[in-house]
Order: structure tokens, then C-alpha cells, then sequence
């Protein structure tokens, strides 16, 4: 019986196993041979491209700021997007839907236009920095355009509509009775969030969490869009490299090299969490 | 709360008033100095047609998907298989390449299947679909894994010493708890299909883009507040659809999938 | 009977003449059954190119189809394209792919038989339209605050605008930075003053599509920047105070960039393409399309046309003097691949 279930995974295996062997071969093979510019490369296979990638200090620069947006926005999304979800879960109100709805919409909107919408807010005349200077809590207009705060800003509006939709399932999923029950016991609100609510929908945070941070390491539009030209983050430096140089080996290389961190990362993840999943059932 | 919702909203407020600018601005103009409806009159039929096969290809994405995804997710929570991490790390796999770098390598993967095979899905419905199957099935794969996680076996067991079969059970017991799951997952497909640029760009169609492959190309160039029209236009058709999804199936079904009461 | 006979043959012979007179002016050449595909650039741009050449297609049987990207994007298709049937007929592109085309062979050697209007010279592109590349400042604002007009692209980097300019991204092109690099003896062919001069100034951004920073211009965040005229002509007929100057680089003012078209080879619609590429340069086509989008067109007609606006004359360079005077980057030599990873690593935070 047990042994059955394994099968289902079979299809998706094969369709995605396939799909990303085919495109990620044809692609990465290039990254074994030096550049000669419009797509061509020498007849060489050579590891030279990989060497610079991983010593020029350049390019780690850019590994490593792409890992700090998108933990930023990880912790952000997390933060902001699961006591919402939560709420949301435990709202006995005919309103539920209806701010479900919307979180859903606003992810419909392209990100580009959302985008758009940012950088008219982030203006230094714009609505935020009058308000804010109005209020007194800066002296001098927030310059929010080309940092790192306004490109994990811009990365929020995507990834807390998953984060929120995904936690709202997950936390649907926590019989409320079980809450119910400690509180009736004399647990405090906060005793049944930490003990109870958390550990259960502790799978589904890390699950959502990696999402989003594999999210943040690939996106490209929110940091080419906000990051004014001077976030250079890894897929944005792909990008530039691929269309604007067209050195496709190095691309190929560069992408080769941010996909195994990000697979570093998952792989961690996992196996902490087997340990700690084996642990607690010891 | 309020915060959060006035955050994911304030950019859409700017843009829905800068969408009722009057006159020729080539740029966002918020506040607008002169109201009017007019650019909503003025949406090209091209954008509208665009949005289309955008709705068309996210909810084909949605589907095929989902049709990977759930029984993945069986098989991955509940089977016993050496290798059974390793596996879930490689479905996770495209989510973790920049969306370009799959775009560009579709492209050449569809031109190489062109040479060998002499089918290049590039620029047909078809190669869209599969470039995003390929980018959301593991959005899908997330969710409903995640939800699985949490069910309780025993309601499953339950049913089964009361005699239903392992079909009726997953029916009737299992798939409506994990529900929420896999409208999550429908919903990412959807939204990630529905938004995303660079992969539709390099496998589009010249007779008709996506809609945001039509939106980027507008923006690179030249723009006028028809685009901002078109996507307020969009989110409140959302909602409206949102609105009377809830009247008619309600998602009380999302919520009445609260079932998991512990015996 | 005999006379009718004769009669016939008079009317005949007498028709014959005149289609021999006025012949090959009204049988117009016929595209049944051909389908186009054209590279350009989207938006009002497509929209109005497909108004001009490509309505006129479409009337003589044809279908015309657009593939819309930048021109670096399309390029890339024509890449990946490179072993099998090519993604489009006709490619618009400008000048700083013109090196990359030509050597990675894949346009066809046009023949001005097949494109009157073209000037001789037989290549594998054509020049239709001039960008011209300056600074464009908001006067109200440089007068509110006593400032004086920009004239060089080193003013730009005075501490004094420092919150008020917008430098554009390499990815926009290197015209600004080559404009700067000149000033302190650098060219085209080697950028590093004007990489050592910005990296000084530490802008805090820059600017990567010309609607962010004509949003930026409207909202008065941004008084000045290094853009082209086209643009300039747009935000003015919006309604914006602006002004264009055009800076000294080396001993000429401005840069000017061109705008080009070519067939791609294999294509297996030549004579169409040949005609969508002469009808690009005609005098109508070419007055109508640059003055829209403040170009400078390369048939002197038009360009004498377009002098006689006011709004146009105030912001471009219209006589061939002028424009002549400007400076033209060396698209033969320079290395754009070179100046982009360059400009990664100064401007790289």
C-alpha cells in the first residue's frame, strides 16, 4: 500500500525531469565554452567561464546581494504575510471572502504596473514622502528608487499574495477546536499561538517561505524596474550579460552558478527539517 | 491588517487614478490635474484580444498543473521511496531558475527540437503552455503538499474501516480537506501565468501576445494611460469576479473545508 | 463588317498606347497571399508604422504580421533562430547593432533596385530616420532655481543637481556616457574617464526606460537628463517646459544615432520587404512618421518640412548642417559588450 503512493509522482517527475533536463542542457551546455560574442562560442570546452565566475570578486558581489534581498523579503513576507493569513483564517465574518478576493486581484495586476505605481509613490515629491515629512518623521525625502529597501518593497507586492493565500490554506487546516481546547485548559492567546498554531503550520511556513525566497532569488522585473541600475542582482546581471552582451556562455555560467546556490539553500532546508521532523517523533 | 491591505493597495490606487488622466500624458501623471474616462474609451482591441489568451493559457496553465501536482504531492507525503527528499528538492527545481534564463532556454530547446524532430512548438499555443506548466507545477506541488502535510490520516482510516474504497475515500475524505491547497495551487498557476514576461516574450506568437508581453512592449516604447486603464479594468473585474463567485458557489467552500476536527 | 474590324483595332491599338503611356504607374505591384513579418519596436510605435507601410500592405493583398521587441531582443531571436527558418522578414534596428548584424551575417545585401528611394550604396541595412541624442531640462524649474542651462554632460554631475538628474542606464545605450568620456579625452573606444567621473558623482540611480523618467520629469522629481529628442518633442506636446541642448562632444555637437532596416536572409518575402523598406523612405511616409516622433528623417524633403514646425525646430536638429555637425559614434569599432561589463562593475553598488 505504501509503496503505491511513490508511483503518482511519476508523471510530473517525467514531465518536469524532461522539460528541465532538455532546455537546461541545450542551455547550460554553452557554459563549457568561452565566448565569442552574438551567441557564439569558441569550439573549446574549457571550465575558464566557471572560474571567473566563482573568483571574480564581482560576481560574488552579486551572489551575495541577491541573497540579501531575497532574504529580506523572506522574513518580510513571512512577518507581515502569516499573522494576516492567520487572522484571516480565524475570521468568523462574511468578509473573508471578500479580503481573500482582493489579495487575489492585486496579484492579477502585472507587476510592471504595480511597479510603475511605486516609483510614482516613491518620487521625492510624491504622496509618501510628503506625507511623511509632513508628519515629521524624516527631514529629508526617503530615496527609495535604486536601494535595497525600495527593490524587497517592490518584491513584496508579488510574494505576500502567495504568502498570505498559501498560509490561509495551511492555517484552515488547524482545527480551531484544538486552540479552543488549550485555551479552555488555561493557555494564554499567545501560549496557544506559540506551542500549538506554530509547530503545526511550521511545514507550510518553510514550504511558502522557500517559495518565496526561490521567488526573490529568480525575479528580475522588481530589481531591473526599482533598482535604478546600481541593485545589480544576480538575474538582473544574467539579463544584461545575455541580451545586452550577448555572451551567452557566461550567462549560461552565471545562471548555472545562482541555481546551485538556490539549490544549496532548499536542499539545507530540507534536511533540517527531516531532522527535526525525525527529532520530534523521536 | 489595514496596514498590510493599504500596502498591497496604494500602488493600484495610483494607478487607477492616474488612469482617469485626461489628455496626452506620455508618463503616470498622480494626481492627474485633469479628470476623465477618456482613456478607458480608448483601449486598443489588440490589448483586449491579449488578455484573452492570457486568461486562455492561465487557467490550461492552472489545470495541467494541478493534474501534475496533486498526485506528485500523494506521492511525495505519503510514499516510501529512497530518494523520496531528493526528489521533492528536483520538482522544486524551477522555481529556482530566473524566469529569463527559461525563456531563452525554451526558445533554444524548441528550435533543437524544430532541427531534430521537425515540431518547434515556439510561437504556438501549445510551447506557451508547456514553458508554463514547466515555471508553476511546483507552486502547485507546494501548496498542496504543504496542506497534505497537515491532514489527519485517521479520517481517512476512519472511512476506510467504515468500508468506503480507496477512490471514494480520497474523494469524499481527503480531497475536500485539502481543497484549500489546491485552490491555492490553481490560484499561483493562474497568477504566475497570468503575469509573467520574460518566458512569454521569447516563446510568443507575433499574431497575439500575452497580455503583459504586450504591456512590456508598450511600456518600452511608448505609453499612455490606456495601459493603466486596462489593468484597473482587470483588477476590478477580479473582484467583481471574486464577488460573484462567492454569491453563487461560494467560497464558504474554501472555508467549509474546515472539516479537519479531530476525532 | 471590315470597318467595325478596323474599328476595333483603332480603339485596341489606341488603348494599348495609352497603358503603354501611363502603364507601369497604375499596374501596382501586388503582395496575394505574402505574409510579413516586421521586428520593431511596440506601442504607438507599431501602431503607426502599421498605419503608414503596413495599411498599405495589407491593401495590395498582403498580411502583415509584427514581431514587437527592442531591437536586442529581437536580435537574440534572430540567434537562437540561427540553424532554421528566421522569426521575421524585416528587422527595424539602430545603429549600435549594426556591427553585431553584419558580422554575424544574418541580413541580406540590399540592391537599390529593389529600393528606389534608398541613397546608393549598397549594404546590407538602411539608415531611415536620425536620434538625436542631448540634454533635456525643464526651464521652469532651472529658472525657479537660478540655475544655468545645461550645456555640457559633465554639468550634469555638479553637486548642485545632485537629487534632480537622471543619468540613463548602459542599457538604454552608451551615447551619454561616450558624450561624457569625450570631455576628458576618453572616446568611444575607451569610456573609462566617463566611468571614473560617474562612479565619482555616485548618482543614486539610473534611469532604464525612458516612461519611468518622463513620469519622473512630469512629477518634477527630475530636472534634467541626458534623452533624445523624440522624447523631448513627446513631453512637450504634453505639456512639460522643456528644452533640448545639445552638447559639445569634441568639436561637434550632440550625438546622433540612426535609426535602420533591413531584410533578414531567407526570408521568402523579398520583393515585399523590399517594398515595406522603400515605402519607409518615401517623403509622405517619412514626414509623417518622424514628425510624430521627433526623429529627424533621412529624405530631405521631410526634413525641410519638418522645420517649419515651431515645436519640432525649438527642440531637433533639422538641417542637414546641423545634424552634420553632430557627432556619430563609430560603430565599427567600438565594443559594446566591453562597455557594458565596464559599466557593471563602476556602477555596481
Amino acid at each position: 500500500m505504501k509503496a503505491r503512493w511513490g508511483w503518482l509522482v511519476v508523471p510530473c517527475l517525467v514531465a518536469t525531469g524532461t522539460l528541465l533536463f532538455a532546455s537546461q542542457a541545450v542551455f547550460l551546455r554553452i557554459s563549457f565554452y568561452r565566448d565569442r560574442g552574438f551567441g557564439r562560442v569558441e569550439p573549446d570546452v574549457t571550465l575558464a567561464n566557471y572560474l571567473r565566475v566563482l573568483q571574480d570578486p564581482f560576481y560574488l558581489q552579486s551572489l551575495a546581494l541577491t541573497f540579501e534581498v531575497a532574504i529580506a523579503v523572506l522574513v518580510c513576507s513571512l512577518v507581515c504575510g502569516c499573522p494576516a493569513a492567520y487572522i484571516l483564517a480565524r475570521m468568523r465574518s462574511r468578509w473573508t471572502p471578500l479580503l481573500l478576493g482582493a489579495v487575489i486581484a492585486s496579484a492579477l495586476v502585472a507587476e510592471i504596473i504595480k511597479v510603475l505605481g511605486l516609483v510614482v509613490i516613491f518620487s521625492a515629491d510624491g504622496v509618501l514622502n510628503r506625507s511623511l515629512l509632513a508628519i515629521g518623521l524624516i527631514d529629508a525625502p526617503l530615496r527609495l528608487l535604486g536601494t535595497v529597501p525600495g527593490v524587497v518593497i517592490g518584491l513584496l507586492h508579488f510574494t505576500l499574495g502567495f504568502v498570505i493565500l498559501l498560509m490561509f490554506g495551511v492555517f484552515q487546516t488547524i482545527p480551531r477546536s484544538l486552540e479552543e481546547a488549550a485555551r479552555v485548559h488555561g493557555a494564554s492567546r499567545l501560549r496557544v499561538l506559540w506551542r500549538i498554531v506554530l509547530p503545526l503550520s511550521l511545514p507550510g511556513m518553510v514550504a511558502g517561505g522557500l517559495v518565496v525566497f526561490n521567488l526573490s532569488m529568480g525575479s528580475f522585473t522588481a530589481a531591473a524596474l526599482l533598482g535604478g541600475g546600481r541593485i545589480l542582482t544576480m538575474p538582473v546581471l544574467i539579463e544584461r550579460t545575455m541580451v545586452l552582451e550577448t555572451r551567452y556562455a557566461i550567462a549560461a555560467c552565471m545562471a548555472a552558478v545562482l541555481m546551485s546556490s538556490v539549490l544549496l539553500v532548499n536542499v539545507a532546508a530540507s534536511v533540517v527539517l527531516t531532522r527535526r521532523r525525525a527529532g520530534a517523533v523521536a | 491588517m489595514i496596514a498590510l491591505y493599504g500596502f498591497l493597495f496604494a500602488p493600484l490606487v495610483v494607478v487607477a487614478g492616474a488612469s482617469l488622466a485626461g489628455g496626452e500624458r506620455p508618463y503616470v501623471s498622480f494626481p492627474p490635474d485633469r479628470l476623465s474616462f477618456e482613456w478607458y474609451g480608448r483601449i486598443p482591441a489588440r490589448y483586449v484580444e491579449s488578455i484573452g489568451l492570457s486568461v486562455l493559457l492561465a487557467g490550461a496553465t492552472a489545470v495541467c498543473a494541478l493534474a501534475l501536482a496533486v498526485p506528485a504531492a500523494l506521492g511525495l507525503v505519503r510514499g516510501r521511496f529512497a530518494g523520496r527528499e531528493a526528489v521533492a528538492l528536483f520538482l522544486r527545481a524551477p522555481l529556482q531558475i530566473p524566469f529569463i534564463v527559461v525563456g531563452i532556454a525554451f526558445l533554444q530547446l524548441y528550435y533543437a527540437l524544430g532541427a531534430a524532430v521537425g515540431i518547434n512548438p515556439r510561437g504556438r499555443f501549445v510551447g506557451l503552455l508547456l514553458g508554463h506548466v514547466f515555471l508553476t507545477t511546483p507552486y502547485a506541488l507546494g501548496t498542496v503538499t504543504a496542506v497534505l502535510q497537515r491532514f489527519n490520516r485517521r479520517l481517512e482510516e476512519a472511512a476506510r474501516t467504515l468500508g468506503a474504497t480507496p477512490w471514494r475515500t480520497f474523494r469524499r475524505v481527503t480531497l475536500p480537506v485539502i481543497m484549500p491547497g489546491i485552490y491555492a495551487g490553481a490560484l499561483y498557476a493562474f497568477i504566475v501565468s497570468f503575469g509573467e514576461v520574460p518566458v512569454a516574450l521569447f516563446l510568443a506568437n507575433p499574431r497575439v501576445a500575452t497580455f503583459p508581453v504586450e504591456l512590456f512592449g508598450a511600456l518600452q516604447f511608448d505609453f499612455n494611460p490606456s495601459l493603466l486603464a486596462v489593468s484597473t479594468l482587470i483588477l476590478c473585474l477580479s473582484l467583481a469576479i471574486i464577488v460573484v463567485f462567492q454569491r453563487i458557489i461560494g467560497i464558504d467552500a474554501l472555508l467549509r473545508a474546515t472539516a479537519g476536527r479531530d476525532p | 463588317m471590315t470597318q467595325t474590324f478596323r474599328r476595333w483595332i483603332g480603339a485596341l491599338l489606341l488603348a494599348g498606347a495609352a497603358l503603354a503611356i501611363v502603364g507601369p504607374a497604375t499596374a501596382e505591384e501586388r503582395f496575394d497571399g505574402v505574409t510579413i513579418r516586421v521586428a520593431t519596436w511596440g506601442g504607438s510605435w507599431r501602431d503607426r508604422i502599421h498605419e503608414l507601410i503596413g495599411t498599405e500592405l495589407e491593401r495590395r493583398g498582403a498580411k502583415v504580421e509584427y514581431v514587437v521587441a527592442n531591437a536586442l531582443e529581437n536580435f537574440n531571436k534572430l540567434i537562437a533562430a540561427r540553424d532554421s527558418k528566421p522569426p521575421f522578414d524585416v528587422m527595424e534596428f539602430q545603429s549600435d547593432l549594426w556591427k553585431p548584424l553584419l558580422e554575424s551575417g544574418f541580413l541580406m545585401k540590399l540592391t537599390n533596385a529593389d529600393i528606389p528611394n534608398a541613397p546608393t550604396h549598397d549594404s546590407v541595412a538602411v539608415s531611415t530616420w536620425t536620434l538625436e541624442e542631448g540634454i533635456v531640462y525643464n526651464t521652469e524649474k532651472f529658472k525657479e532655481n537660478g540655475l544655468p542651462a545645461p550645456q555640457r554632460y559633465s554639468d550634469l554631475l555638479d553637486p548642485k543637481l545632485a537629487n534632480r538628474v537622471a543619468w540613463p542606464d548602459i542599457s538604454y545605450g552608451p551615447y551619454a556616457l561616450i558624450g561624457l568620456s569625450t570631455e576628458f579625452g576618453g572616446s568611444e573606444l575607451d569610456v573609462d574617464p566617463g566611468l571614473a567621473r560617474l562612479k565619482q558623482a555616485a548618482l543614486p540611480y539610473f534611469y532604464r526606460s525612458s516612461v519611468e523618467l518622463s513620469t519622473k520629469f512630469a512629477s518634477g522629481d527630475v530636472w534634467v537628463a541626458p534623452w533624445h529628442a523624440g522624447w523631448a518633442v513627446r513631453v512637450k506636446r504634453a505639456g512639460l517646459p522643456v528644452a533640448m541642448v545639445f552638447p559639445q562632444v569634441k568639436d561637434r555637437h550632440g550625438v546622433i544615432a540612426s535609426g535602420m532596416i533591413g531584410i533578414v536572409k531567407d526570408t521568402e518575402v523579398e520583393k515585399a520587404a523590399a517594398f515595406w523598406i522603400n515605402r519607409y523612405l518615401s517623403p509622405e511616409v517619412q514626414l509623417a512618421f518622424c514628425s510624430a516622433n521627433g526623429i529627424a528623417p533621412v529624405n530631405p524633403h521631410a526634413l525641410e518640412t519638418m522645420r517649419g514646425d515651431p515645436l519640432l525646430s525649438s527642440l531637433m536638429l533639422l538641417s542637414p548642417a546641423d545634424i552634420a555637425k553632430a557627432y556619430a559614434v563609430d560603430w565599427n569599432r567600438i565594443d559594446l559588450a566591453d562597455i557594458v561589463d565596464k559599466w557593471n562593475r563602476t556602477t555596481a553598488k
